[in-house]
């Protein structure tokens, strides 16, 4: 690919050099300036409509839409002059002549870059004396809610729709001051990716119905994470309140999901907040399963294990660093791991190249195979009567009690106690995907570190802490105390993953040696 | 009669700023007849029917 060419030009007073054809909104981020805008969004075609990001440009009559304006050589732009604030103040005067002030019971109140940049640089007062126009809420299908008082008219969903996900179902309707966001005739937000309209929208036009009245933004804490329900890893921020998770964003990330998350990712997080978890490490004593202390149940499990071969019935769900630790079990032992994977419709989105709700919902389906573990349809096939199982977080959905009871040993290392698995002569609590950190291999091979959202209930660990102490006790002389010394081991025994480490991956994350890249179909 | 300030601010802010060119030539009527006729403007909200200018005359 030819360089392109870069072009210089001073930003308040800062110099800066970017790719010619580059906006000046974008070189000013560039600088580190933050230029005020409704309608531009990097994931959409520029439209210019919201008149926000006007600047001073040396030489120019008029004032600039800096997004849609390329930069040029030599370009003097000024942000903050007189001219340029007095003009974006008129254009905040004009969009909130008709905005209720709601912000108390808004959904967006907190995250509204209306309120952000009012506060800037707006009015402290209103001069607009006359009634604001009113329009009832609407119903847009899907997960979305249009409140169109609020609307400020950026069209950033029109353009998402029509553009990204190539459904046009948003339109503007009316014109002038009774302009609002329509659907067509006949049509809803139906698309599986039209939940993206509601992080798109810059004011509280546009709410999720899941979130509604759930949560004001600044009771949210947030951790950096990856959507765990299908193999392509998009990056998300996952939003707990009161360590109970009550949302899932998009976190962006230009070489996986760019600024998008499925309404399938995006609403499958209440099995995080289970209640009905396992929460005490478990011992069969007396033909019961009792509790008791962590360090007599990883003895016990040890005993279990002694120098049986083993069974893993894995889950696709757990991180690299807990498979790891397992086929290290597996492999001393000469015995199998296998997993299974639930599987569902895919769902790509039309706009963005190679990212689609994929077929098999679940993380870390590479991640498994690639640390040896095997898909199957048929789990337990390759149960020996004389094996110990290890059921690690499958849900044993579908399998019989008896099927499980046909191994001498049952061990369950997970996240609940399943109903076919009550003959486990030990049960160890683990922390699910929310509550500890790690990393998962996304379907192109792309490894990509989360962290913990949530702490974990009840007397349950990390997996990759409770599987290490287990092969602790079973003479291995490594001992984890972070996942990323668990990685580290994976990076020195996989040479795949050679060279890779938590620094290195960031929380953008690294592909794998050998990864098809992006775009080849597979 | 700070109405006369409000309308010409505000039809200020709707030339060279709005991406439809119509807002431009619905403000600079407003603006250049409170420039050019501001008297006549002021009398009337005074409820004078007359123009100072004229009245002096009669």
């Amino acid at each position: 690919m030819a360089e392109r060419k870069m072009v210089s030009l001073t930003i308040e007073g800062r110099q800066v050099s970017v790719p010619e054809g580059t906006s000046i909104l974008e070189a000013a981020k560039v600088a580190g300036i933050l230029i005020p805008h409704y309608c531009y969004h990097p994931g959409l075609p520029v439209a210019g409509v919201c008149r926000m990001c006007l600047v001073e440009v040396e030489k120019a009559p008029k004032l600039a839409p800096s997004c849609a304006t390329s930069v040029a050589e030599g370009q003097v732009v000024r942000v903050h002059t007189e001219r340029a604030v007095e003009a974006r103040k008129g254009v905040l005067e004009f969009l909130l002549i008709n905005h209720p002030l709601d912000c108390p019971i808004c959904d967006q109140s907190g995250e509204c870059e209306l309120q952000d940049y009012t506060f800037q640089e707006g009015r402290e007062d209103s001069r607009y004396r006359e009634a604001k126009r009113f329009n009832p809420v609407e119903d847009f299908g899907g997960d979305v809610m249009y409140v169109p008082n609020r609307c400020i008219l950026c069209t950033r969903c029109v353009r998402f729709m029509d553009d990204v996900a190539h459904d046009s179902v948003l339109n503007v309707s009316e014109r002038g001051d009774r302009a609002l966001i329509g659907k067509f005739e006949g049509k809803d937000l139906t698309h599986p990716w039209a939940g993206n309209v509601v992080d798109l929208c810059p004011v509280g036009a546009l709410l999720s119905k899941d979130f509604l009245n759930k949560s004001r933004a600044w009771e949210l804490d947030r951790a950096a994470s990856i959507c765990p329900s299908c193999t392509q890893g998009c990056n998300v921020m996952i939003e707990t309140r009161d360590m109970v998770v009550a949302r899932i964003k998009p976190r962006p990330n230009e070489a996986v999901n760019k600024f998008f998350i499925c309404d399938y990712g995006r609403l499958n997080y209440r099995w995080m907040n289970r209640q009905d978890r396992l929460e005490h490490p478990m011992v069969r004593t007396g033909g019961s399963l009792k509790t008791i202390d962590w360090d007599v149940a990883i003895h016990a499990a040890a005993g279990v294990l002694d120098d049986r071969r083993v069974y893993v019935l894995a889950s696709p769900m757990l991180s690299n660093e807990a498979l790891h630790l397992l086929s290290k079990i597996i492999r001393r032992s000469g015995g199998v791991g296998e997993f299974r994977v639930a599987i569902g419709e895919e769902a790509p989105l039309a706009g963005v190249e190679d990212l689609a709700l994929r077929r098999d919902r679940a993380a870390n389906v590479y991640g498994a195979e690639l640390l040896g573990f095997a898909r199957t349809e048929k789990p337990l096939s390759g149960l020996r009567d004389d094996d110990v199982l290890i059921v690690a977080d499958d849900d044993l959905e579908g399998i019989d009690a008896s099927a499980v009871e046909r191994a001498p040993h049952v061990m369950v290392i997970g996240t609940t106690l399943p109903d076919a698995a009550q003959s486990a002569a030990v049960a160890l609590p683990i922390a699910n995907f929310a509550e500890e950190e790690g990393t998962f291999t996304n379907l192109r091979g792309r490894v990509q570190r989360f962290l913990q959202a949530k702490p974990s209930p009840g007397l349950a660990r990390p997996s990759w802490l409770v599987l290490g102490d287990l092969l602790g006790v079973l003479g291995d002389q490594t001992a984890f105390f972070l996942p990323s010394e668990v990685f580290a081991e994976i990076a020195r025994t996989h040479p795949e993953l050679k060279g890779l480490s938590y620094d290195r991956l960031g929380m953008k994350g690294l592909p794998v040696l050998g990864a098809q890249p992006v775009g080849v179909a597979s | 009669m700070e109405d006369l300030d409000t309308l010409i601010e505000i039809g200020e802010n709707m030339t060279g700023t709005t991406i439809c060119v119509l807002s431009d030539s619905c403000a600079v009527p407003v603006i250049s007849g409170i420039k050019k006729f501001r008297p006549e403007f002021e009398s009337l909200i005074h409820g004078r029917r007359v123009h100072p200018v004229l009245e002096a005359v009669a």
